[in-house]
């Protein structure tokens, strides 16, 4: 299924290249574009179903069967959160994929090529960055199908109704993250402005790659900062949410399954 | 050996019954090995646990011996197969003669319904009053016909 | 000899309702047991405690000794009262699950089961009949070398000669240190395998007895029996 959808993504981009002024070739454009973006849509779609169906569906009738296994809850969690990870992360790199076909084929690779190369050497570190968005995008991922997780796990204890509990507490969940992230903005403003260089050097001297903050007062220097505050706070405040809804799911599931 | 049991008594004596008839008419004869416990519990579709305290029973009162290497073998004692012959014998006179009472027929009068039915009974077909009693012994294919649903 | 299930005060409350009040029962090896009860009555909850997939509220229940966890449900062999395989299984994926997962799991006696009943494993789950689909996961449950076998309800929903079949089995598979718990309210079929029987009212253990005794000390089957216990409740 997930070459399927690949093998449309391919084909949509084949078809979005070339610049003909051809009224109807135009409009066929028109449509691919809409097309594509519903597939890429899709594939989003679907592997987010695909992912908590499996452990939705684990906790219901299919339970009897997977929770008199010897295995552990440990073993039940985290398979299905590495299998979860790596539908995830192969969505991502085919609409990835997609993008820099289609980027491809319109030709505006080079004009990408001039602006990365104009960037990097005003002194804007292209390399920290992208893998600091990958690592950032990865570590929220696992989050969120984490979050889904507990939400499944711990909503029908509150309610008689498996399906309605488990969308209570995912809102409960989603609620209290945007409350965390909402702290989050002002904390980092506050952490940014009363940044003096000595304690930017402190902090950051052993951060990601060398960056040197203070020699290069650049504009890039500045965004250099707020990237990684904005990573630091965000991938710590992850991390627990990871920590604390794989605790939740686990001691649901251990320590109080009541399998209906 | 056809096992037919009812749910009102224990089954373990049922079957020790049925053992019983069964040495009785030859059908596990004397000195003969009978098969083990899990054997005979699936043929009789009954709880070996069962089964061997029927057996053990049995061997209580010296119908059974068990051997060390060869398992249950049926007594060789041909007296005490006499005597349990009797004793059954007894027991079917026994039995008879109430049910005579409980319609009315007092044990003069059932003896000589009795020697008349024996009469008839003598022109119609042996193996049909053996049927009637549930004799296996006799009946001896109709005993491997019916080995039931056995899963080979 | 150690019970292979025990429960100490066990009691399990689903809210305000009271599935299981008090159950104190002792279970040896190698007896074929007979949990006895209406619907309703808490059968399947004890079965469930068993299992883990439920967890007690009061009280405590053993298996050898040990709380419900992966240990125990290692020797123990689950038959429930519903189907739990995915519907896009196919049977044979469904056997080298149970292989992979158990180590007592004779695969080729399920295989020859599986050929005894007719029913072909490269069939998807979802085409088979709700019978034949009973009757594949009895295979796997009783392809197993378990300590303690819970069948919930096994011949519920069967035809006559499955059920003999079933029975069969049952009696077939039987072993010293096996026990055999069988949930049912359909006791006239099965008392004759039976070596023990614990009644069930309302959560409570009504009575614990083997069968022998029942019948010996009353003169009537176990169901007659249980049918006359269940009436006086009633009239109360």
């Amino acid at each position: 299924m997930f070459l399927v959808t690949w093998g449309a993504n391919g084909v949509l981009e084949s078809g979005s290249f070339g610049g003909i002024a051809d009224t109807i070739y135009s409009l066929f454009k028109g449509v691919m574009m809409v097309v594509y973006i519903g597939v890429a849509v899709a594939v989003v779609v679907v592997t987010v179903i695909i992912i908590i169906m499996r452990y939705y569906k684990m906790l219901g009738d299919e339970g009897y069967l997977w929770f008199t296994l010897p295995v552990t809850a440990n073993q039940h969690i985290s398979g299905k959160l590495i299998v979860a990870t790596v539908w995830s992360i192969a969505s991502f790199v085919v609409i990835v994929l997609s993008i820099l076909i289609l980027v491809a084929r319109l030709g505006l690779l080079g004009t990408i090529g001039d602006g990365v190369r104009y960037i990097t050497e005003r002194g804007f570190h292209l390399t920290p960055w992208i893998i600091g968005i990958l690592v950032l995008l990865l570590i929220q991922g696992i989050a969120g199908i984490l979050e889904f997780y507990a939400a499944m796990s711990i909503g029908p204890h509150f309610t008689k109704s498996r399906l309605g509990g488990s969308v209570i507490g995912y809102i409960i969940i989603y609620v209290g993250t945007q409350i965390l992230a909402a702290i989050g903005l002002p904390l980092m403003t506050f952490v940014l402005e009363n940044m003096s260089s000595a304690a930017s050097k402190l902090f950051f001297g052993d951060s990601l790659n060398s960056l040197e903050v203070l020699t290069e007062p650049s504009i890039f220097a500045a965004i250099d900062l707020i990237g990684i505050v904005v990573f630091v706070y965000t991938t710590a405040l992850n991390v627990i949410l990871c920590v604390a809804c794989y605790i939740l799911s686990h001691q649901m599931v251990n320590k109080k399954l009541n399998l209906g | 050996m056809l096992w037919k049991f009812t749910n009102d008594r224990p089954i373990y004596l049922q079957i020790v019954e049925a053992i019983q008839v069964g040495i009785v008419s030859g059908f596990y004869p004397s000195g003969s090995g009978v098969p083990s416990v899990r054997t005979l519990a699936l043929e009789a579709e009954v709880n070996p646990n069962t089964m061997q305290r029927a057996l053990q029973e049995l061997e209580s009162i010296g119908l059974l011996h068990t051997q060390r290497t060869a398992g249950r073998t049926v007594t060789e004692d041909r007296e005490a197969i006499e005597k349990l012959r009797e004793k059954l014998a007894e027991d079917h006179i026994t039995a008879f003669f109430a049910g005579m009472r409980s319609i009315g027929i007092d044990k003069d009068e059932a003896v000589k319904i009795l020697s008349k039915a024996a009469k008839r009974a003598d022109t119609a077909d042996a193996a049909d009053a053996a049927d009637a009693a549930n004799v296996p012994g006799i009946a001896g294919d109709q005993a491997t016909a019916t080995v039931p649903k056995e899963v080979n | 000899m150690e019970a292979i299930l025990e429960t100490r005060n066990l009691t399990k409350r689903f809210g305000a309702f009271p599935a299981l009040s008090d159950v104190n029962i002792c279970i040896g090896s190698g007896r074929i047991v007979g949990l006895l009860g209406a619907n309703g009555s808490g059968k399947t909850t004890l079965i469930k405690l068993a299992n883990g997939l439920l967890t007690p509220t009061e009280g405590e229940i053993l298996i050898g000794g040990v709380k419900p966890g992966t240990q125990t449900k290692r020797i123990v062999s689950y038959l429930p009262d519903r189907t739990y395989f995915d519907n896009w299984m196919k049977v044979k994926d469904c056997l080298k699950l149970f292989a992979d997962f158990y180590e007592d799991f004779n695969i080729a006696k399920a295989g020859d089961m599986l050929l005894a009943l007719g029913i072909d494993a490269d069939k998807p789950f979802r085409s088979l009949s709700k019978g034949t689909k009973e009757k594949v996961q009895l295979v796997l449950v009783m392809s197993r070398s378990a300590h303690l076998y819970l069948l919930d309800e096994p011949i519920g929903g069967v035809d006559p000669a499955a059920r003999d079949y079933i029975l069969n089995t049952i009696i077939r598979n039987y072993n010293e240190e096996g026990t055999v718990i069988i949930s049912t309210h359909l006791i006239a079929d099965i008392e004759k395998v039976l070596d023990d029987v614990i009644f069930l009212m309302n959560g409570r253990v009504e009575r614990v007895s083997s069968v022998d005794a029942i019948r010996a000390a009353s003169g009537k089957s176990v169901d007659e029996v249980f049918r006359e216990v269940i009436r006086c409740e009633v009239k109360f």
